[in-house]
């Protein structure tokens, strides 16, 4: 596959990426370094994903390595009201924009590995594919799913 | 909220569309911001001990010194930047395994790798300038307070690098246990 093909596949898989950088970074600057991120090291190992697997499995498992392993700059944590009307990197016309950012605080209160877990469940992933994509048993994906259902139902209420 | 209502919460998230011409930039390394930092502060460090170095060669009487410690001022600094290169490079790998699990493990065990050895490296550093300086010279009790001081001032940013490996290290190794719990 070429780049051109690449690009396409990630311009049609892009929500994603976006959704797994607001559940793992706070400000719109540091979810903006981490989509970049995550395109780079999509675009690194790009070479080696043989299409054995489904594409979107790939991405997942290169997108939500990237965000708990990748490091963070030191930002000074600065709380500004929403975006400045020229910023066009996240959707500011949204007027369910509250309420979401509602939901994705309390996905935010997870721990990491399970921020993974509820966004590939989220996405309709089988308990097999979760388990492949994060290395842990099929048994594990469904007792922590259970645990971090309970969680959640009580912090987005 | 039910599950299913969560589910729809999820998919009813409304994500920017980027371009493809944005896209295609933010798979250049030059591009990256977090790596053009990392650039900057390399070559920032090249050009400082390099400038240490012709300082050293040219007005403080490097001739007056041993070969030795000539030579060993120029391994002490050489090495540590060569290996700064090479973390450069290590920066860039996040993707070290056929699943999350085992790509932390990986990352976690090179990442201890690498702290130490650039731990030990600066140490190496901060010696090797130090013999440098203190060889061929009588040392008196007013050059010792100096040497104090100097040792204080080097000895804090080697205390600041262990603390951000451990931290870096202890953050992933957090992660990894969580997503290995029950298992």
């Amino acid at each position: 596959m070429s780049e051109k093909d690449f690009l396409s596949m990630i311009q049609d898989n892009q929500g994603i990426i976006h959704k797994i950088c607001r559940i793992y970074r706070d400000s719109p600057e540091d979810r903006e370094d981490l989509f970049q991120e995550v395109v780079f090291q999509l675009w690194r190992s790009y070479p080696s994903f043989s299409g054995g697997s489904k594409s979107s499995t790939w991405l997942y498992r290169v997108a939500l390595n990237t965000a708990v392993a990748s490091f963070r700059k030191n930002r000074p944590n600065i709380t500004t009201t929403e975006y400045l009307p020229d910023v066009q990197f996240e959707d500011i016309n949204n007027e369910d924009n509250e309420r979401q950012e509602e939901f994705l605080a309390g996905i935010r209160q997870l721990s990491e590995p399970d921020r993974a877990l509820i966004a590939l469940y989220l996405e309709e992933l089988s308990y097999q594919q979760i388990a492949g994509i994060l290395g842990i048993s099929e048994n594990n994906v469904g007792v922590k799913l259970n645990r971090i259902k309970v969680k959640l139902q009580k912090i987005v209420k | 909220m039910e599950i299913e209502e969560l589910r729809k919460e999820w998919k009813s998230i409304k994500t920017p569309q980027i371009d493809l011409d944005r896209l295609k930039d933010m798979t250049i390394e030059k591009s990256h911001p977090v790596l053009s930092g990392i650039r900057k502060q390399l070559t920032m460090e090249l050009i400082g001990w390099s400038a240490v170095l012709i300082i050293c060669f040219t007005g403080l009487d490097a001739d007056a010194k041993t070969m030795l410690a000539n030579a060993i001022l120029i391994i002490s600094v050489t090495i540590p930047m060569l290996f700064n290169i090479y973390g450069y490079k290590l920066s860039k790998e996040f993707i070290a395994g056929p699943d999350i699990t085992s790509s932390l493990q990986n990352q976690i065990r090179s990442l201890k790798r690498f702290a130490v050895t650039s731990v030990l490296l600066r140490i190496m550093l901060i010696a090797g300038v130090g013999y440098f300086f203190l060889s061929n010279i009588n040392i008196n009790p007013g050059k010792l307070m100096l040497l104090g001081a100097g040792s204080v001032l080097l000895l804090l940013p080697l205390y600041l690098l262990v603390r951000i490996w451990t931290k870096r290290v202890g953050t992933l190794s957090t992660t990894l246990r969580l997503l290995k719990e029950h298992e």
